[in-house]
Parts: structure tokens; C-alpha cells; sequence
């Protein structure tokens, strides 16, 4: 980060081939749209790039990344929020492809009521999580998906690293409770 | 060392738990609170079933194109601020450095102004509340565009400028318009009045509501507002005029005030100063529009 700071490409090459796709998987899980997370991937770099002299090298990069992501998000969300209401990803159902979702995967071997029950799963779960309030979805995602502790967390939201375990926690019952009301109860069981 | 948990102390460590193997102290711990109270133990388990499903969820990797494109995004970014470097102009080079120095000439200015007037003038109360609150919002202001000129990281103080800067025009205008309107005795009849009166005297209770008057539509612009009025040349224009024409507003309200030098010249500076402030502000967001329009 230091030698990006100072303007040299080759790395900030290197730092965003390492947080890239973190960056990425990040947008879709919390805004369950593929095509808004791709738009967004680029103004999320763009950003840190314009904020990257601000960067405390005594703070933990990944809490400041995703801070400026979680802002990125909320920013967007706001601006969206007089258009039509956006619908979860997999509510375009068949539109992403296993293999577009993830490209190492390949051909499955899967049978189609796998695949079936596999995405009826990924949607439920999607339409859940937009459930969320801001800081509880990216609170979760950060803490399930990104293996952060909850000091990173907690930093990347603004909170201390309890309130983040307390909204983490609230998120997760928040989740399960939104599955049982959409009959998909069994998926947590 | 704890040797019992609360359900709240319960809840945060078996969201630990979930993300990382806690050690044998805690673990513990958590398996006798689970094991002894009822509440938590189905909670835990549906939790934890919660946590393992959300696996489902797909691993999203960017398509090879959009990786690519945000990639090559930055790096053009990169290239241009290069060659943006070598040619820069002096005012460029030195645009930050002017911004600072331009806020602490402000501040400067304001607080002779300030110190002058609030404890050392027999001038009504609601002129006094008038003027702290009107250089509260420009020390804001300036405060603001030295923030956006250094830092450039998105968080627009700047739109906490335009709203102070706003609040205060109303101010003025009521002021002004009906000159009997003492909303300081609003203030000074309330609870929080007599309180900061009992302990500042008049002159600190009215520098109190000036400061809140002017900080706090701001602050809440600045948290909740986002960055709605960043890139609009426009608004940024209207309030450069807004800021030039408070800092002359003195002269032309305190008129039948005696004005010493050091208010006067606090005046001069503080017009030269708010309208730099403007213009810095100003050249810092058609340089943004013409970054956005880059990358777009």
C-alpha cells in the first residue's frame, strides 16, 4: 500500500489482484445484483484510489477497503432508492450461470434437482440478507465470507468490535427468521 | 477471569465461535451457560445451522471483463494524474496549502471578531447571536473546504457548509426582515438557556446557541446527507455568493454599531478569505466533474 501511495502502478496491480474479487464477491452477496456489483467495482477502486493518501498504515487495510466499500454501497443504495426496488440475485433466475458465478467451478456434475435446490437455497438466502439493515448485512457478509475479526469489523462500520458481534448476531437470527417466513425454514434446520 | 456469562456475554462469544475456535477457557464457558439456560440453547443451535447454510450463498468471482475494465480504470487514472503533475500550475501545486492557510485565516479573524463583540460589546443580545452563529457556519465552511482539498476521500463536509450556510441566511433574513425578533430570548427562557446562563453568563450562553445554531444542520447534513450537492457547480457557485454576502451582512447590519479597526479588518480579511475558500471549492469540484466524466 505504501508503494501504491506513492503512485507506483505495479502495485497497486498486485494489491488488487489480492482484493479484486473480495471486492467483488463482497457487492454481490450485499447487493444481490451482479450487474450493479460489476458497475460498482469500478467505482470502489476509483475511490480508494482518490482516498489512498488518506490511508493510515497504522490501521488494518482490509477495514479501511471495506470501509469505503460499505460507504460505496450505502451511497448507491440511497440513489437507488427512488428507482424500482431492485430484486435479489438469484431473482434473475437462470440469467447468472453457475459457471458465471464462478468460472473455476466448470461443468457441474450436479444433477438438475441439485442444481434446482442448490439455487432455490442461494435465493432464499439472497432475499434474506437484503432483508438486513446496512451495517447488518455487510457486518455479516464481512464476518461469514471474508473471515475478518470483529476489531476489522467493527472499524470498517464505525462501531466497536461488540457492537459488531451484537448487529452480526441480530443479523443472523434476522436471517433465519426470514427464511422461516418465506418457507424455507428447513434450509437452517 | 469470568466464571459465568450473561446471555448478551453469550450471544457475542457464540458469534466468536462461529468465525474462529475459541480456547479452552471460553469454550467452556460457553458450553455451561448453553447447557443451563434455556433461552439461548435452541437459539445457539438454530444459529449455528444459520451460519453453516449461509455457504449456499454462491462464490461470486467478476467476469475476466469487468475485472479488467476496473483495472485499466485506475491505471488510466494513475497515467493522467502523472502527466497532470508535470503540468500543473502554481495554483495548483499550492491549492492545498492555500486552503489551509485560508481556514486559519478565518479562524483567525473570527475569533478577534468573536472576542471582541461577545465580551467586550454592549450591542443587543440578537446581534451577538447573530454574528457567532454566522461565523460558526463559515468556520465550518472554511474547516470544510480545507477537509475536501487535502483529503479528497469522498466525505463531503462541504454539503454541511451549504446547509449551515443556509440555516444562517434564513437567520439573517428574519433579522432583518423583523428586526423585534429576539430568538435569543427563545433561548435564553429555555431550560438549556438558564443552564448555560446560570454557569457562562449572557455573552457565553448566546456564543452556546450560536455554535449549536450554526454546527448542527451541518453535522447532520454531513452524516445523512451524503454527498448529494458535491459535484454540482451550480449550487457550489450560489454558495460561494451565499458566504460572500454574510461576511459583508455586518457592515450593513451593525451600522450603527461603533466599529473599531480590528472588526474592520476582520471583515476585509474574512470576505478575501470566504471568497477564496469559494473559488478553491469551486475548482476542486470541475476538477472531480472532469475526473468523473474521464472514467465514466
Amino acid at each position: 500500500m505504501a508503494a501504491y501511495q506513492t503512485g507506483n502502478q505495479d502495485a497497486f496491480c498486485e494489491l488488487f489482484d489480492r482484493y479484486g474479487g473480495r471486492v467483488h464477491a463482497f457487492l454481490v452477496r450485499r447487493l444481490g445484483d451482479v450487474a450493479i456489483a460489476d458497475e460498482l467495482h469500478q467505482e470502489a477502486f476509483l475511490r480508494l484510489h482518490r482516498a489512498r493518501s488518506s490511508y493510515d498504515p497504522e490501521r488494518p487495510f482490509r477495514a479501511w477497503l471495506f470501509a469505503i466499500v460499505h460507504n460505496l454501497v450505502n451511497d448507491a443504495l440511497r440513489s437507488r432508492r427512488r428507482a424500482p426496488a431492485m430484486e435479489p440475485l438469484s431473482a434473475v433466475r437462470g440469467s447468472t450461470s453457475d459457471a458465471e458465478m464462478n468460472p473455476d467451478r466448470g461443468v457441474t456434475t450436479e444433477t438438475p434437482e441439485a442444481i434446482v435446490a442448490t439455487r432455490e437455497s442461494a435465493y432464499a438466502l439472497s432475499r434474506a440478507l437484503s432483508a438486513l439493515s446496512a451495517d447488518e448485512a455487510t457486518v455479516l457478509i464481512l464476518a461469514r465470507f471474508e473471515g475478518m475479526s470483529y476489531d476489522e469489523i467493527g472499524a470498517t462500520i464505525g462501531r466497536s468490535a461488540t457492537a459488531a458481534k451484537q448487529l452480526a448476531y441480530r443479523a443472523l437470527k434476522r436471517v433465519r427468521s426470514e427464511l422461516a417466513a418465506a418457507g424455507h425454514g428447513e434450509i437452517s434446520q | 477471569m469470568m466464571t459465568t456469562l450473561t446471555c448478551t456475554q453469550c450471544e457475542e462469544l457464540l458469534m466468536e465461535s462461529l468465525r474462529v475456535s475459541l480456547d479452552e477457557p471460553a469454550q467452556t464457558l460457553l458450553a455451561q451457560h448453553l447447557e443451563r439456560c434455556a433461552a439461548c440453547a435452541p437459539s445457539a443451535a438454530e444459529l449455528r445451522a444459520t451460519w453453516n447454510v449461509l455457504a449456499a450463498l454462491p462464490e461470486p468471482a467478476p467476469r475476466p471483463a469487468v475485472h479488467e475494465r476496473t483495472r485499466t480504470a485506475v491505471l488510466r487514472m494513475m497515467a493522467t494524474e502523472r502527466t497532470g503533475i508535470a503540468e500543473r500550475k502554481w495554483y495548483e501545486v499550492s491549492r492545498a496549502p492555500l486552503a489551509v492557510a485560508s481556514a486559519l485565516l478565518v479562524a483567525a479573524a473570527t475569533l478577534s471578531l468573536l472576542s471582541g463583540l461577545i465580551w467586550g460589546s454592549t450591542l443587543p443580545q440578537g446581534h451577538l447571536f447573530f454574528c457567532a452563529a454566522m461565523y460558526t457556519g463559515l468556520l465550518v465552511g472554511a474547516f470544510s473546504w480545507m477537509y475536501s482539498a487535502t483529503t479528497m476521500n469522498g466525505v463531503h463536509l462541504d454539503v454541511a457548509a451549504r446547509i449551515g450556510v443556509l440555516s444562517l441566511a434564513i437567520t439573517v433574513a428574519a433579522i432583518t426582515a423583523c428586526p423585534q425578533f429576539q430568538i435569543l430570548a427563545l433561548w435564553d427562557s429555555s431550560v438549556l438557556g438558564r443552564f448555560f446562563s446560570a454557569r457562562l453568563g449572557a455573552g457565553g450562553s448566546s456564543l452556546v446557541f450560536g455554535f449549536g445554531y450554526g454546527l448542527f444542520p451541518g453535522f447532520l447534513a454531513a452524516l445523512f446527507g451524503g454527498n448529494l450537492l458535491a459535484e454540482r457547480p451550480i449550487a457550489n457557485s450560489l454558495v460561494t455568493g451565499g458566504v460572500v454576502f454574510l461576511l459583508a451582512s455586518p457592515v450593513i447590519y451593525l451600522q450603527s454599531a461603533p466599529f473599531t479597526s480590528g472588526v474592520v479588518a476582520s471583515w476585509i480579511i474574512g470576505t478575501a478569505v470566504g471568497a477564496l475558500c469559494g473559488v478553491l471549492g469551486a475548482v476542486r469540484v470541475r476538477q472531480r466533474v472532469a475526473d468523473a466524466a474521464a472514467n465514466s
